[in-house]
């Protein structure tokens, strides 16, 4: 599995611990917990009964082929995969869910963008599950710690 | 002018072309009129060809007709068109695209390729077009989208709908592009959809039928769709992949692409989501004549039925929701795993007390999973902070990667029934039966969508959504007829209640029934009905229900002519068998205000599955109304189309 990640991870000496004191104010929305839909969720009974869903357009945004991550702090320079980036940032939660839980769609997804051979997917989660501790460090990660963090665990 | 960003042609350009367009051939151009001669050449073939009646054509502009008979765009948005006319003149408008074509750009993006690269392609390729002979361009911005979304082959999704949100009740649809990657999440989304701000749905509803929205056409990774469908609004979707050639999903794609920014008016009945996606799969195989099929009102379901006959569905692909994967899992746990699962949610219970369960750890899994899923529901109901979550989360998941995969057979869930596996959403019934000993032939028509007592198979369980449903009764004695029931619009959502989820069940009606009043004759009401109430799983698998309502009625036979008076209903709603269900019900109301009535009801009603497309029904009632007793009993042939 090295050689497999090797194309997008050879040399990841810097870990995510040298991000960690990054600037806070650029990494709001970059990590856990982070709701796409501000407005749409009401905790209201009764008025989710009545609730409008629109559907799906409730952002400005019609064409999001590339929506930026520009204010997220960016993994180390040999994960530059714009999608792979996009992809983490909107679903954090449900990859660490994935992790956590060893298997999953999420999970597969990431496998693919960081360039798991398929036949190596069940250590690679394995792997990852075992150290979850070590990926998700804290409450406060962010996107560039989590990416980092899983490719130092998948290549140990 | 048409709108304000559009880009202008020259003027000059314009006029020249519309004397191109329409003037007599023979006729001499004016002098500043130079135009190329390829461009003459191109025109000419076009109509010789007859490239604007080309079914192509239409579907790219989105023509169809009118009730007078004349094709209409459907679309809006003069910055659709480049003639001036183009909405209504499909000759007009490709002549223009084919002078657009001549217009050297000024930079990158500007060129009609860039902008409406399906209209290029289609007329470059009819009319073998010579690119040498046209100016030079660049399309960087679309070369790299196009290009990121790569455009292997579709699908059609099908999110069901959700009936405690009017606006959603019948379901949805959006069309999925898949690239090369095995991942759908990363796939795109072509969608379209309102934009609104309205947050209450009775607004929504409104403006929604009424065309008081804009609807657009949008492109976006999957994964926000299925977030939104599955994880947000607890909503199942179902996968259907088309049989689309690659070839024909890049011209689908380039058609997204032409529909950027594009604005249209959305009806919620029939220019709907579900209408307009057609064109997109139209787009792709022109002749397929989807949109075409359509009848008054547009339901996702019956878009799927469309494409379905049309041959080009292959079998769905089921994707749970999450609310559905967290029933699924407490239903494997006993009723202390599921408290003890809730309290993990709730953070009442710290994840290490799990050691101590002594359960086996195919129960500790299964109420970790679904306290980890159950947390992520809270937070997007805003029950607790961000921060919150995240310490929660990081504890049950961290608690939860020691124990690791769950075994493959823990969740085997079965798939519930497909939506093409449901009733057609048209019902008319035929039968008879005798009510207080007098006989009557009766005659039903349900427009749309699904009754209770309808076999549930491909519907959410326990919804009932009616419009118009109307009931007409011959009766035998003295050869009259009776409007037993016309209701303009009769929902009721019944959603169980567990250890989790604590959804309040509703129901609304409106319209006329025929009811024994105070002496206990037959009148003909106007009334108006809701109720809130809770539903519970029974252990046989139906649901029992129990509401207050509130009844409102006018009508000549009323003692005041207008009463409205509170009431109670019971009932239980069970599958005995696939093809058999039953409902029980009780109801009691009181009417003082206006009138002197007290109507008790008791119910046994049957329906028995034939076919997809059939059923037989069979009723009993008896009420009193103040000591007078009206019984009811009926048998009736339903018939779904």
């Amino acid at each position: 599995m090295k050689k497999v990640l090797s194309a997008v991870a050879i040399t990841l000496v810097m870990s995510g611990a040298a991000y960690a004191a990054g600037d806070a104010h650029r990494n709001t929305g970059c990590g856990l917990g982070t709701l796409l839909w501000e407005s749409k969720a009401d905790n209201s009974i009764l008025f989710q009964a009545f609730q409008a869903t629109t559907n799906g357009t409730s952002g400005s945004q019609t064409f999001g082929i590339s929506s930026g991550t520009s204010n997220c702090q960016q993994p180390s320079k040999f994960v530059s995969s714009e999608k792979l980036i996009n992809f983490v940032q909107a679903n954090m939660d449900n990859l660490a869910k994935d992790i956590a839980m060893g298997k999953g769609e999420t999970l597969d997804t990431f496998a693919e963008l960081v360039g798991v051979n398929p036949a190596d997917t069940a250590r690679f989660n394995a792997k990852l599950q075992a150290n979850f501790g070590k990926i998700f460090t804290s409450e406060h990660v962010v996107l560039a710690e989590v990416i980092d963090n899983a490719l130092t665990v998948a290549n140990s | 002018m048409p709108g304000p960003s559009r880009v202008v042609a020259p003027l000059s350009r314009l006029f020249c072309f519309f004397v191109l367009a329409f003037s007599v051939p023979t006729l001499p151009l004016p002098a500043f009129c130079q135009t190329d001669p390829y461009l003459e050449q191109l025109q000419k073939h076009a109509i010789l060809q007859k490239l604007p009646d080309e079914r192509t054509w239409e579907v790219l502009l989105h023509y169809t007709r009118t009730l007078t008979g004349n094709l209409k765009s459907r679309i809006d948005d003069p910055k659709f068109f480049l003639a001036r006319d183009g909405r209504t003149n499909p000759q007009a408008e490709l002549m223009a695209t084919l002078g657009e074509m001549f217009v050297p750009p000024r930079k990158d993006g500007e060129y009609t390729a860039c902008r409406f690269p399906a209209r290029y392609d289609w007329l470059s390729a009819k009319l073998r077009i010579d690119p040498t002979r046209l100016p030079a361009y660049q399309c960087s911005e679309r070369d790299k989208s196009l290009g990121a979304v790569e455009a292997n082959s579709a699908v059609l999704v099908f999110p069901v709908g959700h009936i405690n949100s009017p606006a959603s009740m019948f379901g949805h649809t959006l069309i999925r592009i898949d690239g090369t990657s095995k991942s759908n999440l990363i796939s795109y989304a072509g969608n379209y959809a309102a934009i609104t701000t309205d947050t209450n749905g009775f607004v929504y509803a409104w403006k929604g039928i009424f065309g008081g929205y804009k609807g657009y056409y949008s492109l976006m990774p999957y994964y926000i769709k299925v977030k939104e469908y599955n994880d947000l609004e607890h909503r199942d979707m179902w996968e259907y992949r088309l049989r689309l050639s690659e070839p024909e999903v890049k011209k689908m794609l380039s058609h997204i692409w032409e529909l950027q920014n594009i604005k249209s008016s959305y009806y919620f009945l029939d220019e709907n989501c579900s209408y307009n996606l057609l064109f997109l799969i139209e787009a792709a195989r022109p002749e397929l004549h989807l949109t075409d099929r359509t009848g008054v009102v547009v339901l996702p379901t019956q878009t799927i039925g469309i494409a379905r006959e049309s041959g080009i569905l292959e079998d769905p692909r089921y994707r749970p929701s999450q609310g559905t994967r967290i029933r699924n899992i407490v239903s494997l746990l006993d009723s202390d795993a599921q408290q003890w699962a809730r309290d993990l949610a709730y953070g009442a219970r710290e994840p290490a007390s799990l050691d101590q369960s002594g359960r086996p750890a195919t129960d500790k899994i299964a109420m970790l999973d679904a306290a980890i899923e159950f947390l992520q529901f809270r937070l997007a109901r805003k029950e607790l902070e961000q921060d919150a979550f995240n310490k929660s989360y990081l504890k049950l998941l961290a608690r939860r990667s020691a124990l690791g995969a769950a075994p493959q057979e823990l969740y085997n869930f079965p798939e519930p029934s497909r939506p093409e596996a449901g009733h057609p959403t048209t019902r008319i019934g035929l039968g008879g039966g005798e009510r207080s000993g007098e006989g009557y032939l009766s005659l039903e028509l349900q427009p749309e969508l699904h009754a209770l007592l309808d076999p549930d198979q491909g519907y959410l369980k326990g919804a009932q959504i009616k419009f118009f449903d109307a009931a007409l009764d011959y009766r035998l004695p003295d050869h009259g007829f009776r409007l037993r029931t016309l209701h303009l619009v009769d929902i009721l959502s019944l959603t169980p209640r567990d250890i989790f989820f604590k959804p309040l069940s509703w129901k609304v009606n409106t319209g006329f029934d025929t009811e024994p009043l105070r002496d206990g004759t037959d009148h003909l009401i106007y009334r108006l009905n809701t109720g809130g109430g809770f539903a519970v799983s029974s252990s046989f698998g139906g649901i029992w229900y129990t509401m207050g309502e509130v009844d409102a009625n006018i009508g000549s036979g009323l003692r005041g002519d207008a009463t409205i008076g509170p009431g109670l209903s019971l009932g239980a709603l069970e599958q005995l068998a696939d093809w058999w269900k039953l409902h029980l019900a009780a109801s009691g109301f009181w009417y003082r205000l206006g009138d002197d009535r007290t109507l008790v009801k008791i119910s046994a009603d049957q329906n028995f599955r034939l076919a997809q497309n059939s059923s037989l029904s069979l009723l009993f009632s008896l009420s009193f109304a103040n000591s007078h007793r009206t019984d009811d009993a009926s048998l009736r042939w339903n018939y779904y189309f």
